[in-house]
This record gives structure tokens, sequence and C-alpha cells, in this order.
């Protein structure tokens, strides 16, 4: 077909044919194709710009004259636009008025009368010569030729002359613009013209259709015509447009079953069921639809080879393989219709031909018109569809002819209609390859459907069909499996599930599993793990599908039938995994849940509580499970396990109650659930998910029992600050313990456990001692405590036991408990102890302050100061009157004072501070607990309920402190008012208890359970101790005053005094009496008050047990009472000791024996007499 | 007289529905899939005899997905909903749709040799995505899904579920509608 616009030529004659001719006609040539040229396009209605356009220009006698053929074609087939080209000089008028102008008229006439008329006509200068200027100047008034040819020829608006100063060097394309743009008007005109004349034709034939005489043919090649113009000039879309109004006209005349133009439906001919689809040349197509004869096959076949070729040519080659498989659907459809007249399988082979052979096309098409791939993904996945629908032609033939199961996948292709036998004749044969040596054998056909099956899978991944591809894959393992290649067909089945699972394409994936299982099955293996991991998979798919369309044929059919199919494998889930080695567990599994209540109960009779929980099985059938726990977690590490034997699961809903032997209080986090069958372990944990909130965790309580095994660990009641110890109370509770194995730990701590020591006060019982603490037969609401020593490797603020605890009861002898406790302990004291000390010559007063380090109140019964036995250089006696308890508050230490008079020499032992105290929490909680226990007594009651009232008592209590003053002083303990009691019992109890308590007093002498601390003190040392004194001795007028006369002593009147300094070593280490040490005095400077004469300073040297006495004279400044100058007594270093070297100044301590004595200075006494003139002679 | 006019009347709401169902049409209904925005199945309704068949359209629903994506990809900011043909396999065409909150809708219509108008496609396309869209409105559905916090699943899911029929019950109607006129 022709694809050029053609455009004509005339020249004069003497013109035509010569050497500048042909160089202006080479020159015209080689500004082809045309660029950029405006056509109007009826599609868009507007001007389209056509990139390349191409135009052939012929001389115009080769054109052939109208009415030479019948047959409508294309209007390219004529031309477009006439051209005259002349050559001329615009000055040379004389020549184109005796010939060209002639000529010129003639061609004129010739193409104006032609239906279309465009022409040009190209005047030819030469560029002027500059000799000639002058000349031409002269002329001018007569016009030029160019104008001439305007005047005479130009008979509408539009200028057709154009004039060209040709050079011959051809440089310039410029002076060619002005001839391209009429040249392209021309054509664009002359095209607009064209299609408008022709479409009116169409729309006149097609007006006409209801009239008798209409021939579908022959509009139809009226309207291709159409077409073909429009794609003559590169308008591919308005031309696949015609080819769409043609095929739909077509559909709407062949619904009406208007064919009485086509011969039949198809004449199948030789090679027609595999002759390339999209050619139009392996047909005389135009041929036959102009003689009436072509079948609705091929004219349907060319239609659609016509526009899936202007699609390529458009550019939207993805659209070409969609359009060929619905096409083959479609037609392949209807040909079904009559399926009769055909050979078996020819359809098929039609499809699978015409698909191949599309795919074939597409990649031609694909170098020819996208050589850049730009559209490759999208033609590949086309493509890829397109050998699918040959692949599931193949299917179709493969299940008749028995190569393939007619089940799914295979029988998804297979359409829903039975073959009629065919009454074709024996002429007809199927022609293509494949399809006949499939029909021969089965191996060329598995052969075949692999190939293409791969080709196909290539085809989708390039085009990125991944889901695409998946189904291949199935399609392949089922082929697999038909075959016998188990192994094969087994790993792709297990592996397509999990990109179907993502999305929770459940339908998909409990396909594959169960296609997985059945093959596993085939294939004879053991019922391993990877099994087992399957079947969950298939029954996770199951439960989460439950319900909607299930796609595995056994479960589809309804009924009670359903199940028999999941509950064998259920059973053998459970045989399977007993006979597996190893534990398999898997998380999350949704055919079980667990939902745990949110508080346990306590058992009552027994440590431990029981923990209701509800397991629902999604499953259809019995679920065969052994055993459920869930794990609580506490605050600290410790974890409890719930659980309960079960021998199956039933359908829906089953409550059940989990038993824990420990007893544990408090609030505890489920931390996990687990479903025991034989090996297999379903778990559930309660993961930290970050998207969730805090409130999704569950959390069960367990009530506290008071009547559970109890171990508490406290301080020991003895402290000594040498060696750490820490007591240990085990109450049995509602237990007869036959054997309790207790095990400490802390970090950095080690705990002696052979040097244990049962407390005296509690119960007695055995028990040994090792790497851990045994005790054995304890019986019922029996205490016992320990004191155990331990060594810390390093001085901690808090020390965190960890106490494990294991016991058997007697009732349960083989049920171990395992309690696991977290104590924390405070190596520090409530109270803490200072001491200080005075000297006198042999006396020491000691005062121990005892204060609370922590904001307890502290009852202290008695403190003690002892020396030990073996001293005998010193005494000790406690200087306390009141005697009873103290009370120490944090705002208030209590002071104990003690006298150490020192009998000789120095003590080099240290004595023992003994305090006895406790705190009033404890104290109280003693006296509660007495009191309560006499009340039960007294009321013949159990003691069960004791533990409750006392707990009772002490929580009123502690919400109150106004009974605290009052406690101090009497010992009256008034209750607040007590919450309500759980029972009567109890609160009758309680009641009866708060009146003991009001009625109680402090006993006379502390009794009942008290702490010690005990601290060793070192007797102060000190080198020398010097007593100074300051004696005054007498006045000028009384110079001897006695120790305790009445002197009166005046001020300003001096008084002579001597200083003393008494020095005594025995509170030193150093034995040696006969040392001296030299040292140095001072009198305080008291200016305001005394005058001091004398030596108010100065050195001396001390011997043991000697007075060193200084003269003084002391005279008071003023009168009023004062005391006497403190003197200040200091070690120096001796020459001798500064040889010596390195040696510090001995220690001395001076005691003021006169700090306390005041002087009494009284006003100075006397008279004086001035007589004073008193001028009275000069007045006279 | 009159009471005849209110009955019609009162019955309003379910006339309006019906109006956008009815339509005349050349199509077939073979299935619908309705997919969430992740991707997830939310119903696969097959409205032919075959049984066995189940299964391939399950397989279109799930391969439809990856055509969805190339042409969201290309057109989505469009922002049309309608996805035009999809491909045609064997006897079905498959057509797509995406509502606005990315809830995919694929329609698996027997191939036939007449002209498909997009205009009637575009048309049972919105009944469906109508009928998911008032299903979708039961206030009741969050409530399931919040409460179930176990197997955590959105409501585009549980509308699909056959615990809560009104949905099927919707399609199955558009369906039935198509089939008949």
């Amino acid at each position: 077909m022709d694809q050029r616009v053609l455009v004509s030529h005339t020249a004069p004659k003497d013109f035509h044919g010569t050497h500048n001719w042909n160089k202006v006609c080479s020159s015209i040539a080689s500004q082809l194709p045309l660029r950029n040229v405006n056509l109007k396009s009826a599609l868009r209605n507007a001007t389209t710009t056509v990139i390349d356009l191409n135009v052939a220009l012929v001389a115009l006698e080769s054109v052939r004259d109208d009415g030479v053929s019948q047959i409508p074609g294309s209007i390219l087939e004529k031309p477009l636009l006439h051209l005259y080209i002349l050559y001329c000089q615009d000055d040379d008028l004389e020549t184109y008025r005796t010939s060209l102008k002639k000529e010129v008229k003639d061609w004129h006439t010739l193409v104006t009368s032609k239906k279309q008329p465009e022409w040009l006509i190209l005047q030819i200068v030469r560029p002027p010569d500059p000799s000639k200027t002058q000349s031409r100047n002269v002329f001018k008034f007569a016009g030029t030729v160019q104008s001439k040819l305007k005047t005479d020829f130009n008979t509408d608006d539009r200028d057709r002359v154009v004039q060209l100063t040709y050079v011959s060097d051809n440089a310039n394309d410029l002076i060619w613009a002005e001839f391209f743009n009429k040249f392209k008007e021309g054509i664009s005109n002359a095209f607009a013209n064209a299609i408008s004349v022709r479409r009116e034709e169409v729309r006149r034939s097609e007006g006409q259709q209801a009239m008798p005489g209409w021939n579908f043919c022959t509009f139809f090649v009226l309207k291709e015509s159409l077409a073909t113009s429009y794609e003559g000039v590169n308008l591919f879309e308005d031309a696949l447009y015609q080819y769409e109004e043609l095929e739909s006209l077509f559909l709407h005349v062949s619904r009406e079953r208007n064919f009485s133009w086509f011969g039949a439906l198809i004449t199948p001919g030789e090679g027609d069921d595999s002759a390339p689809l999209l050619s139009i040349s392996k047909k005389p197509y135009r041929d036959l639809i102009l003689a009436n004869t072509i079948s609705v096959f091929d004219f349907r076949i060319y239609i659609l080879s016509r526009r899936c070729e202007l699609l390529a040519k458009m550019g939207c080659l993805s659209d070409v393989p969609r359009k060929v498989a619905t096409f083959l659907g479609a037609f392949g459809k209807r040909l079904f219709e009559i399926e009769a007249h055909f050979p078996k399988f020819w359809i098929e082979s039609w499809i699978y031909s015409g698909a191949i052979t599309a795919v074939e096309q597409c990649a031609a098409w694909q170098r020819q018109y996208d050589p850049e791939a730009i559209d490759k993904a999208a033609v590949d996945s086309g493509n890829g569809e397109l050998l699918d629908l040959a692949r599931s032609q193949l299917e179709v033939i493969g299940i008749e002819l028995g190569y393939l199961p007619k089940e799914p996948p295979f029988s998804i292709a297979l359409p829903k209609r039975t073959r009629r036998a065919s009454l074709a004749p024996a002429n007809i044969t199927i022609s293509s390859e494949d399809i006949n040596a499939i029909l021969q054998s089965q191996g060329a056909f598995y052969d075949i459907y692999i190939r293409l099956t791969n080709q196909a899978l290539t085809s989708y991944a390039e085009g990125g069909r991944r889901k695409f591809g998946l189904k291949l894959h199935g399609a392949l393992a089922a082929l697999d499996l038909h075959r016998g290649n188990l192994a094969k067909a087994l790993s792709t089945f297990a592996s397509l599930p999990a990109h179907y699972a993502p999305h929770f394409w459940n339908s998909l994936e409990s396909y594959m599993l169960s296609r997985a299982l059945d093959t596993h099955d085939l294939s004879q293996k053991p019922r391993d793990v990877e099994w087992m991991h399957i079947l969950l998979a298939f029954l996770k798919a199951f439960v989460e599908h439950r319900g909607a369309d299930m796609l595995v044929p056994t479960l589809a059919e309804g009924g009670k039938e359903e199940y028999g199919y999941l509950e064998g494998f259920v059973k053998a889930l459970k045989e399977a995994s007993e006979g597996s080695e190893n534990e398999t567990k898997h998380p999350d599994h949704p055919a079980l849940s667990v939902k745990t209540e949110m508080k346990a109960k306590l058992a009552e009779d027994r440590d431990g509580s029981y923990l209701d929980v509800t397991v629902k099985n999604h499953l259809p059938c019995d679920f065969p499970a052994d055993e459920i726990t869930v794990y609580l977690q506490g605050r600290e590490t410790d974890r409890h396990r719930f659980s309960t034997t079960v021998e199956k699961l039933s359908p829906g809903k089953t409550r059940l109650t989990l038993f824990c032997p420990v007893p544990a209080s408090g609030l505890f986090l489920v931390e996990s659930s687990e479903i025991r069958a034989g090996k297999l372990l379903l778990q559930y944990p309660q993961r930290k998910t970050p998207g969730k909130a805090i409130s999704q965790h569950q959390v069960v309580k367990i009530p506290p029992d008071p009547l559970a095994l109890n171990v508490r660990i406290f301080q020991s009641r003895k402290v000594e600050l040498d060696r750490r110890c820490l007591s240990l109370k085990i109450w049995s509770g509602r237990n007869a313990i036959s054997r309790l194995e207790l095990k400490l730990s802390a970090p950095s701590v080690t705990f002696r456990y052979r040097d244990a020591v049962l407390d005296e006060e509690a119960e007695k019982v055995e028990f040994e001692t090792g790497l851990t603490l045994i005790v054995k037969d304890l019986g019922k609401d029996k205490a016992v405590g320990f004191s155990i020593p331990y060594v810390e490797a390093a001085a901690v603020q808090n020390m965190r036991i960890e106490v494990e605890v294991s016991y058997t009861t007697t009732d349960e002898p083989d049920l171990e408990r395992e309690v696991h406790l977290v104590s924390s302990l405070s190596p520090s004291l409530p109270v803490s102890v200072n001491v200080q000390d005075w000297f006198r010559e042999s006396r020491l007063i000691s005062t121990f302050s005892v204060s609370s380090t922590t904001h307890q109140h502290v009852r202290v019964a008695e403190t003690q100061l002892i020396v030990p036995e073996a001293i005998d250089t010193i005494k000790a006696t406690p200087c306390a009157i009141r005697k009873g308890t103290i009370t120490v508050t944090p705002s208030q230490p209590a002071r104990f004072m003690f006298a150490l008079d020192s009998v000789a020499g120095p003590v080099k032992e240290s004595l023992l501070f003994i305090v006895k105290y406790r705190l009033l929490r404890e104290e109280v909680a003693y006296i509660i607990e007495d009191q309560v226990r006499a009340t039960i007594d007294e009321a013949k009651k159990s003691q069960d309920i004791r533990p409750i009232a006392v707990a009772n008592l002490i929580e009123s209590l502690e919400r109150d402190s106004s009974w605290v003053p009052m406690y101090n002083i009497t010992g009256e303990i008034e209750v607040p008012e007590v919450k309500r009691s759980s029972t009567e019992e109890v609160a009758e109890v309680v009641e009866n208890a708060k009146q003991r308590l009001l009625e109680y007093r402090h006993p006379e002498s502390p009794t009942g359970v008290w702490r010690e601390l005990r601290l060793p003190v070192d007797v102060p040392v000190k080198a020398i101790v010097a007593i100074t004194s300051l004696n005054l001795i007498g006045t000028p007028f009384n110079p001897h005053i006695g120790p305790d006369s009445k002197v009166p002593l005046y001020a300003g009147q001096p008084i002579s005094a001597e200083l003393r300094i008494h020095t005594t070593f025995r509170w030193g280490l150093d034995q040696d009496t006969s040392r001296a040490y030299l040292l140095n005095y001072q009198i305080e400077d008291m200016t305001r008050e005394w005058l001091i004469g004398g030596l108010k300073q100065g050195d001396f040297l001390a011997k043991s047990e000697e007075t060193h006495i200084v003269p003084i004279t002391l005279m008071a400044l003023h009168h009023g009472e004062f005391a006497l100058p403190k003197i200040k007594v200091d070690g120096q270093l001796g020459p001798r000791d500064l040889t010596a070297g390195g040696q510090v100044p001995p220690s001395v301590e001076t005691y003021q024996s006169h700090s306390a004595v005041k002087v009494l200075v009284l006003p100075r006494g006397g008279r004086s007499t001035f007589v004073v003139g008193m001028g009275s002679e000069f007045d006279a | 007289m009159m009471g005849q006019c209110d009955s019609r009347f009162s019955s309003r709401g379910h006339l309006t529905r019906t109006t956008i169902i009815i339509m005349p049409s050349t199509l077939k209904l073979n299935a619908v899939a309705f997919i969430s925005p992740q991707n997830h199945p939310i119903l696969i309704r097959t409205f032919s005899k075959q049984d066995e068949n189940t299964i391939k359209y399950h397989y279109i629903a799930h391969t439809s997905l990856d055509i969805i994506e190339e042409r969201a990809n290309m057109t989505g900011k469009l922002g049309d909903c309608y996805l035009g043909l999809l491909y045609s396999m064997e006897d079905v065409a498959v057509y797509g749709y995406i509502t606005p909150l990315k809830v995919k809708i694929v329609l698996a219509l027997a191939l036939s040799d007449a002209v498909v108008k997009d205009v009637e496609v575009i048309m049972l396309f919105k009944a469906m995505h109508m009928a998911y869209y008032s299903a979708i409105s039961n206030p009741f559905l969050r409530l399931e899904s919040s409460m179930d916090s176990s197997i955590d699943q959105s409501p585009h899911i549980l509308v699909g579920s056959p615990k809560w029929k009104n949905f099927r019950k919707r399609v199955d109607e558009i369906a039935r509608t198509l089939g008949t006129s």
C-alpha cells in the first residue's frame, strides 16, 4: 500500500528535463520528508502535527486519470498538490508574456479541473547580478514576473505563487522556507478537502444501510480507504478509529444475522489453524472482500491484524497481546458453536497457533517500531498472557487425551460444554506441527507443555507479573505430581503457600497446602516434622478461612463428611508428634486460643492457686491435646506454671481449671500459654508488640494466701558489727512439711549455712546444713528461725536476697513445690550510736547518744557498757537514773552516760556497748500478735484466723498514727476504726483484741524479743591530760585569800594568783612515766574583763603526775561577775623530738578545773573631795 | 388510593438502591472479587455452577492484582477508578476497579464476541462498590474487630466473612439482577 503523499510537478517544455530542472528537483527531494505538517484529525477535531510526512514528487503526466478503478482507494493515490516550476528572471517579462504564460495557463486549467484543485507555482530566479542593478530599477515600473503571475493566477485570497532565489550551491536552507510553508499549507488543505469529501461519501453509504442493495463489503472498502488515507499521513489514531467503527458496525450487522454478504462463518482451508494470525499477507484479504467471498473468520482476522499493526505503529504495542487474547477467546467461543465442522482440536490448534504467532509478530514489531524497548515490560506480560492462553489449549487437549487428570489446575481452562463429534470432511486437517506432535505422543505433549509454561514464566518474570508466575508454578507442580515426580512436586507445593500467605490469600494457600499434604501421602514419606509443619500451616489456613469457600475438594462438598478429611489429619498429627524425637514448637497457631481469667482462686486446702482458662478450638473436630499450660510472670524474674492435663479439646470452647502448687500472690503478667500434644507444643506468647497499648496485656491477680508456707528474712536481732548475720523465719502455715530445702543467693554475698544456728525462742526442729539448708518434719503452724552468718564482698546499701525454697508436704509426698522469693535486706541499722568523751584526772565520762537513722520510732530497753572481765584496770559505772524503755524518735535521740574510772594504767582492749532495742512497729506487732492469740485462746477458736485478724489490726494502725504518743507513755494502744472484716468470726476476734489492747500497759521491765546491737568501744587515749586551775592568792589588802573566803575584790585592784597545771599520763599508752614532754600554755585574753600580769604564756616540761605553777597578777577591769580566763595547753615538739624526726606533738586534753568558777568583782569604794573656788569675793 | 401512595413512599430507600442495580445489559457475571487495600481478599464470590472452577476465580482475583498494580501506577494519579479490561483468559474477561480508598474490585465477565461497553461495566462496578460501601458502614463490624484482637483483622476483611451475611446478599442480588435483565 502506498504510504506516500503524491505531489505532481510540471514545468515548461524548455525547462523540463534540463540540467537545471534536475537540480531543482533533487533540491526539493532533498528537503523531504516534510517535517511538522499540520493535518486535521477528525478524531480529535483539531489539527495534529505530523512529525514526518513522506512525500513523493511525480510528473503530472504519470498520474492516472479519474475513473480508472471503481474501487475507492486511498485518497493518497492521487496527487494532493500540483506544482508548476518555472525558471524565469523577475525582470524578464518578455519571455513570460511570449511563451511561459500560455504554458502555465494550460497547466492551470488542467489542474483546476480536477476534483481537489490544490496547486502551487514556483518561480525560480537567479540571484540578482549586482552589475545589473541599475538596469533593473529602470524596468521596475513595468512590474515583475512574480507580480504578473500573481495577478494572472491567484484567483482567491490565497497566494499560490512562490519565488525562490536559487543558489546553485544550495547551502542555505532558509531560502526554501517560504516555499515549503506554502507547500505544507497546500498539502494540508488538499488533505482536509479530500478527507471531508471521502467522509461525506462514507456517511452517505452508512446511511443507506437499510436500503436494499447495500453491501457491507462495499461499504467496508470505502471506509477502509479512509483508514488507509489516515495511515498514509501517519494519523494512526484516526486510522485505528475507522477500524474500530468498522468492527462494531460489523458486530452490529452480524448480530442482526445479516450474513448475506459473507459466504460462511468460516470456510476452513488447509493450514488455517496454524497460519500466522497477525499477518495480512497470508491471504488476499482485500480481493476476498471485494469479491464478497470473505468469510467472517477471515474478515475478523483481517480487521484484527490491521488494528494490531496500527497499534504497533502508534507505539501502543502493549495493547496488541491483550487485543489478540480477547479476540482468540471470544472468536474461539464462536467457533466452538460450529465445532462439528472442524476436525477434533482444530479450534484449539487455531488458538494455540494464533497466540504463538502473535507473540512472534509482537517481537517483530517491537524490533521495528519500538527498538528502544520502552514498553517492553508491558509487552512481555501481554505475551505471557498469550502464551498462557496457548498453554491452556494444551491443557484442554491434554485432558481429553488423558495426558492430564481432569482436575484443577488443569481443568480451569476446560470450557463448560460438551464436545460434539466431528463431522468434518477429511480434507481439513490439523496443520500445526506442535499439535500434531502432541496428538502423536504423550512425551511430546509434556515437553511442549513444559516448554511453553517456562516460556510464559519467562515472559511473566520480565513483565513483572509475579502472581501469574505463581499460578504457572502451581501448574508445573501439579504436572510433576501427575507424572510421579513426587519429590519435586512436594517441594514446589510446600514452597508456594509462603507466597500466598502474606496477603491472607488463604484459599489458594490452603489449596497448595492440601496438595502438598496429598503429595506427601502419595510419596509415602514418613510423617516427619516437615509434614507436621505443612499440616499446621494447612490447619492455620483452614481456621482463618473458616466458612468461606474452601478450594480443597474434600472439604468443599460440605456436610459431615467435610471434617473426616481434617480429623484424620489432626489424629495423624498427634501420632506423628509422639513419634518425633524433638519437641516441635509452633507459635501462635490460630486453630486454638487460650483465654485466661483475670483472677486466680486460692486452693484453700493446700498451697497453690487455681486459674480458670477458656480454650477455644476453632477446628471442627477434636484436637488431641495432652496438657494446657499457662505461664505467669511476676514483677521479679519469678515465673509460675499453671497447668492441667486433658484428653482432647472438643470443637468450641472448653473451660478448664489450671493449678499451680506454688504459693505466690500479687499481680502477674500472662507470659505465654502452651498446648501440648505429644511432642508438639503450640505456644501463644504474649509479646510486647511495640504498636499495641499496654492494656492489651493480660494480667492475673492471685490473692495472698495467709496460710501458705512463708519464709521471711530480716536483720538478725543481735548485731555485732564485725559479724554479719541474718535471721530467717520459716512458717509452715497449713502444711505439715516432710522436707524443705532452702537456698539463699545474693550478689557478692556468701552465706555460711554450716554456721547456721537455730533460734532458741522458736520451735525445735531437725535440720541439716551443707550447701543448702534442709529442714525436716516441720509440723503445721510451726515457725522456726535460723541465724545464718554471711560474708559480704562489698558493702552494699541494700541487699537483694533471692530465696529458693522447695518443699514437700506429708499430704502430697510426690509434689515438690518450688517457691521463689525475693527479699530485700538493708544491712544498715535502724539506730546509730555516737560517743563523746570527757577526761578528768582519773575518770572518763562517756556519753552514748542513740538516734534513729530512719523515720521509724525505736524503743530502747537498756544500754550497757561492759568491761571485759579480764580487765581490772578500769571500772565502768552507768549514770542512768531512769528505768524503763525509752522511745527514740528521729528528731529526739537518747543519751546514756557512763563513768569510767581508771584504776591503773592504760586499757588496750575494747569495751562492749550493748543497746537492746526494737522498732516501735515490731513491738506493737508482737503485742498485737500476743493479744490476738490470747483472745482466740480465750474464745477457744482455731488459730487459723489469727493472721487475718492481726493483719486487720495492723492495717488500721498504719492508717492513723494518733495512738503513738499515748502508747509511748502508757502502753495503751487505741486502735482506730477497723475496716470491716471478711467474716463474723474474725470481726469478733478483732473487736475483743481491740479491747485488750486498750487495757494493755507497758510492763515494768522490758519483755519480749529485743534486738541487740553490740558495739565494741575503745577506751579513748590521751597522751597527756592537763588539769589547769587558776587560784586567787591575795589582794594588796588581804594577802591570803582562802579557798572559800569572802574577801571582796574590787575592780582595778591587783589580785595575785597562781596558775597550776597538773599533768597526768594516765590515759596515755606510754607506760614510761619518767618521760617529760615540752608543753606550752596560754592564758586566754579576756581584754574586756581581765588585765593579766605575769607570764601569760610559756613553755614548761610536763612530767607525769606533776604540777607546774606560774604566778600571775590579775586585775579586774570593771565590776561584775565573770569567769576566770581559760588556759590552753598544747603539746610542743621539743628540740630532742625534732631531731628524732617525724613525731607528732603528743595529744593533750585540757581540763579546766576552774571553768565553772566565777568571780564577783565589786566596784571600787572610797571618796575624793575637791574644793572649788566659788568667786564670791568678786561679787562683793 | 392514598394508602397505596404512602406504602410506595415508605420504601423509598430501597428503591434508590435498586435503581443503581437495574440496567439493561448483555453482561454475564461469572465472579466478583473484593480485595482490600493491603491486597487481602475480602470476598470472592462466584456465580457459575461448577464448583471446582472456584479456584479459577481465586486465581483470577490473585493474578489481577499484578495488572491492577501496573495500571494504578500508570493511571493512578488521574484518579480514575475504572481500570478497564485487565486481561482475558480462556472464556472470561477480567475487569478491574479501584475505589478511592484502594479497595480493588475485580469482575470476571463471560467472554463474548460482542462489544462490551465500558459504561455498562462501570455501572456494574459502581453497584458493587455501593454494596461494599453500605456493608462496610455497619458500625458493628468495628466493634468485633477491636474485640477479637488475637487475629488482627480490619473491618475490610471481616465484612466478607460468612458471619456478616449482608454483604454477600447484596452482591448476590446484583448478580441476580444482572442475570435476569
